[in-house]
């Protein structure tokens, strides 16, 4: 029987289901959800705020904490944009090894996701399986780096520490050990029959609205959009690796329609080929220093003389970060800007939560991996508590002018 | 029912079966601890892994790097008279510490070291325990006399 009405539900901003304070707002006609609102800002933590007070060996440990999981990506980023700046050559050694802990990390993200994503959809043996294996990656990260998680590999111009022969065997283990789980893993989440029945046909994402709201990492992957920072804008080892290019469902042959199973594809083929991309640097892993030489005093000293502003980009797990900094005569940066990857794909929601049913938001809402502490913005808030819209004109009135008051300042 | 009695008051004097929580209470010998039968050992850790920190108040001139490149702002630089000289040492918050390792680096003597050790849980994060170069303050602290009192003065 069909209904005209419409009923609100609201989930979120604190419910099981999301790992994260967000807050949607669905109508709903029966079973089926007809529209979707997002709404952000319940876990704003001014980190670029923070990152002005700080000086720049800070502020990477700063950034590291932006995202438990990227937590090699967004220092990275900025990295990259203090080098920008900076005009920095990174020694080709230091490259390779920010690619190896790179892709070891994209590595333990995947892995995690497909955890989350199998207990989303109540399937908990997966879960604890996937969950399992993934100890094997975070102990190699644990002996590479020191670290499990905030890993603290990363300086301005290099690495912090070498890999030695005991830790290239572990990684050469660790790799033998996904390699020989590989195809056990992939088949339980590619053919099983209750995966699929959850995944296929649920969430679409059409390229066209992939390329309109800007999608990024595997939510545009899986829709057939091939888009990758280290293929369109190579960093660190990527130059090198000439037979990388995006993946695509189409590679386990099946035409891309952008749906939960394509998104959940393409990580699967993402694991296979982080595994291929470490062994090929691992084979071809350069002799010399790791880093530029200069000690972390000398290095602020150095940028403290120095003014311009720079771009750093990087592919995370979950799809392209990036950072825009001014440096101006200081001892920290100006302003500090902070692109997480759900900042693009948190849009891509409004399609994707439409035409489905209530039992599939859980798993809908988890497809694009969100971080939404990454990417939470500010909400506007007036003085008295009251919250108010904005409209877009307003909004980019202040935008220009928050901007123009930081250029000014840097171009005196 | 006086059986039950008779237990409860015969287990409120018996020798308890569980460790204390603050592994402090540990022995230093896990392997010894694991006779009793109590604990499980805990997961070995490699060569390389950033635990506890160390600090050498001979050997550190208070030069103040390290309070400097600190992310966490853990570390304080107090003044300090050694050998009847003015100088500055620090103590290091571990309850605030990341594990960085940027100190450690940046250390031109070699004062702070970094260890495996990471049983390091406590009841009071101020505690001896969780301040590295505690003991060192309480004797080296320079106390002005008759310096007005910054703190009070504002209130």
């Amino acid at each position: 029987m069909k209904s005209d009405i419409t009923y609100p539900l609201n989930i979120g901003p604190v419910h099981p289901a999301f790992k994260e304070p967000i807050k949607f707002t669905f109508r709903i006609e029966g079973e089926k959800v007809v529209g979707a609102d997002i709404d952000f800002g319940y876990t704003h933590r001014a980190i670029e705020r923070i990152a002005q007070e700080r000086n720049y060996i800070q502020i990477i440990y700063l950034l590291e904490r932006v995202c438990g999981i990227c937590s090699f990506s967004h220092p990275m980023a900025y990295c990259l944009a203090i080098e920008d700046v900076a005009g920095i050559e990174v020694p080709p050694r230091a490259r390779y090894i920010r690619t190896i802990v790179g892709e070891l990390e994209r590595l333990h993200s995947h892995l995690l996701w497909t955890g989350v994503a199998a207990h989303e959809i109540g399937f908990d043996t997966l879960f604890m399986y996937t969950w399992n294996i993934r100890e094997k990656v975070l102990d190699c990260l644990e002996e590479l780096t020191g670290n499990r998680i905030n890993y603290a590999m990363l300086t301005i111009g290099g690495v912090r520490r070498d890999i030695t022969a005991d830790n290239a065997q572990t990684i050469h283990q660790v790799l033998e050990y996904y390699e020989e789980l590989y195809n056990r893993t992939s088949e339980i989440l590619l053919d099983d029959l209750t995966l699929r029945a959850r995944t296929e046909g649920v969430g679409i994402l059409t390229i066209e609205q992939a390329e309109r709201l800007c999608a990024v990492g595997p939510t545009a992957r899986g829709s057939g959009l091939m888009k990758d920072v280290r293929v369109d804008y190579p960093v660190n080892a990527y130059y090198e690796i000439l037979w990388l290019k995006p993946v695509s469902p189409r590679d386990i042959g099946k035409e891309p329609i952008g749906d939960v199973y394509d998104r959940m594809a393409v990580r699967v083929l993402e694991i296979q080929q982080a595994i291929k991309i470490i062994q090929f640097c691992m084979e071809n892993l350069p002799e010399g220093d790791i880093n530029t030489g200069s000690g972390a005093v000398k290095m602020i000293n150095a940028l403290k003389k120095l003014e311009g502003e720079g771009v750093g980009r990087y592919e995370a797990p979950r799809g392209e970060v990036c950072h825009y900094v001014i440096l101006d005569n200081q001892e920290h940066p100006v302003q500090i800007k902070v692109k997480a990857p759900t900042y693009s794909n948190g849009f891509t929601w409004a399609p994707m939560l439409t035409n489905i049913e209530i039992a599939d938001i859980p798993i809908v809402v988890a497809s694009i991996d969100p971080c939404v502490a990454c990417a939470d913005r500010m909400t506007y808030v007036q003085a008295d508590g009251s919250r108010t819209t904005i409209s877009w004109e307003e909004l980019r009135a202040k935008s220009i002018q928050k901007y123009k008051g930081v250029r000014r300042q840097w171009m005196k | 029912m006086l059986g039950m009695v008779y237990k409860v008051v015969e287990q409120l004097f018996a020798k308890k079966s569980t460790n204390y929580f603050p592994s402090k209470y540990i022995l230093e010998d896990t392997a010894d601890t694991l006779k009793k039968g109590t604990i499980h050992p805990p997961v070995g850790v490699k060569e390389g892994f950033r635990g506890r920190l160390e600090y050498n108040v001979e050997s550190c001139t208070g030069c103040g790097l390290c309070s400097k490149v600190c992310p966490a702002n853990a570390i304080e630089l107090y003044p300090a008279v050694i050998n009847d000289k003015k100088t500055k040492r620090i103590v290091i918050y571990l309850s605030r510490c990341t594990y960085c390792q940027e100190c450690v680096n940046i250390c031109p003597k070699n004062s702070i070291q970094i260890t495996t050790h990471f049983f390091m849980a406590d009841y009071n994060k101020y505690d001896a325990s969780l301040v590295v170069g505690l003991e060192h303050r309480k004797k080296y602290e320079l106390k002005e006399e008759g310096s007005p009192d910054v703190q009070k003065e504002g209130n």
